[in-house]
């Protein structure tokens, strides 16, 4: 039971974190999945799942008004699924992927509608409460995105759960999970290496550096 | 003009003051809440009218929001206009703690971390969060006092500190820590096969090729779609 409320809590901490307030970086992909992995087993696989899903975080920023993809969503989701062992095959991984990946568009979608919200707050606020202080609205947005993470994402990471169970039963294909992971990282790389902004060759000849370092000598 | 035990306060204060995040201020409530915080802390008594026009818009890099509000205070006490420079440093600001910020501290701190984390995951994640929290707590925490003593000035703390060149170092790192990790994990997590090799090596240069052109989202789709084929034509 303990757990199951940690696990709530945990939803609702990372939305705040990643929409409303703190910005520690607990919303991170790599962190989310690796403590959600801590709690509820196989730490190993979800830390990968969330290094995947972090390198397409990484890409991906918000910048100015910018809304961007719910990461922090994908990877609690990803994260539950292997520590419940929903995911077993590499089939169920690629699957529970995919159906992720088609959820974080009506799950951001909420972002916006949630920043909707807040405005929606301060111009009651701007018409009655002028004087007041401001923090009554702050705390309510913080309050907003907190529910935000508690019902959307354990309710997404739900249904993405039966839509797995329900396909596996038809298609399981047995692989090298990790092996996939990273080979869908050097795609990634390749995109995250353009979005450095360090604009030289000397990127790329830092980049291979690396790659040969990691190869020959580690 | 901020004693410690304000100061704490108001840091803890800085790290909520998104939470009314929206498209008509976008933080200008979280603003004014800081700013009336530290009037009442120092009895200030400024104008109620002039602490209500602060909920106008206003939006910055969150990290660097107590530069603000120093300069603010301190042009206020000086010559009574400071929201031009809060206009001129929301903005500037804005763009310096994006480009350090998202696009270099991120992506630094995440590389460290999963480098690290091969290892020992927690170790990892702990490493993820005290370097890049580092960053935030010192940026957030000495902000208001730098602002406040250059008042208008507080600029040229961030070209003495060479604060527009870190994105540039810590690219560099970056960029030899993600081969690192690449060919680490590709070794240690992947499969001893010329053909995983061989396929790897064409989704680095497809990504590479393709970044500025697709969206990232849509060529991770394609991505997964053609690793479910290969799975299904050749096997795990």
């Amino acid at each position: 039971m303990f757990s199951y409320l940690a696990l709530f809590f945990i939803s609702g901490i990372s939305s705040v974190d990643r929409n409303a307030a703190l910005h520690m970086m607990f919303s991170r992909p790599l962190v989310l999945s690796t403590i959600v992995g801590l709690l509820f087993g196989n730490v190993y696989l979800c830390f990968l799942s969330g290094l995947l899903i972090e390198l397409f975080g990484n890409i991906d920023v918000p910048v100015g008004t910018k809304v961007s993809k719910d990461d922090t969503f994908m990877s609690y989701t990803m994260a539950v699924l292997i520590s419940f062992d929903v995911v077993q095959v590499l089939s169920d991984y690629l699957l529970a992927l995919l159906v992720v990946i088609i959820f974080v568009f009506p799950v951001t979608y909420v972002d916006v509608l949630t920043r909707k919200w807040n405005q929606h707050l301060l111009m009651r606020y701007l018409k009655y409460n002028l004087y007041k202080s401001p923090f009554s609205i702050i705390w309510k947005g913080i309050m907003i995105a907190f529910l935000k993470g508690v019902v959307l994402y354990n309710l997404f990471c739900l249904v993405t759960m039966f839509i797995v169970v329900q396909i596996e039963s038809y298609m399981s294909i047995e692989g090298n999970i990790t092996a996939y992971i990273f080979l869908m990282s050097s795609f990634l790389a390749g995109y995250l290496m353009r979005f450095l902004s360090f604009k030289s060759i000397h990127k790329y000849v830092i980049f291979v550096m690396g790659l040969v370092l990691g190869w020959l000598v580690i | 003009m901020v004693s410690y035990l304000n100061k704490g306060k108001s840091f803890l204060k800085s790290l909520i003051f998104t939470g009314n995040w929206n498209y008509e201020n976008m933080q200008g409530s979280g603003f004014r809440l800081l700013l009336e915080d530290i009037n009442k802390a120092n009895d200030l008594n400024i104008d109620e009218k002039q602490i209500a026009k602060q909920s106008e818009y206003f939006n910055t890099h969150p990290f660097l929001v107590t530069f603000i509000l120093g300069v603010w205070f301190k042009e206020f006490l000086k010559e009574g206009q400071p929201d031009y420079f809060k206009k001129v440093y929301s903005s500037a600001l804005a763009a310096l703690g994006d480009s350090f910020f998202w696009h270099s501290l991120r992506p630094i701190s995440f590389i460290i971390a999963a480098l690290f984390g091969l290892i020992n995951p927690i170790f990892g994640v702990i490493l993820y969060l005290l370097i890049f929290n580092f960053f935030h707590f010192s940026f957030l925490y000495i902000g208001f006092d730098m602002g406040f003593f250059m008042g208008k000035e507080v600029i040229s703390w961030f070209n003495r500190i060479k604060f527009n060149k870190w994105s540039g170092y810590a690219d560099f790192i970056t960029a030899f820590l993600l081969g690192l990790l690449l060919s680490l994990g590709l070794k240690k997590y992947g499969l001893e096969t010329i053909n995983y090799y061989f396929t790897a090596t064409c989704f680095l240069l497809v990504g590479f090729v393709i970044a500025k052109k697709l969206d990232v989202l849509f060529s991770l789709i394609l991505v997964v779609l053609a690793c479910f084929v290969m799975l299904v034509t050749k096997g795990g």
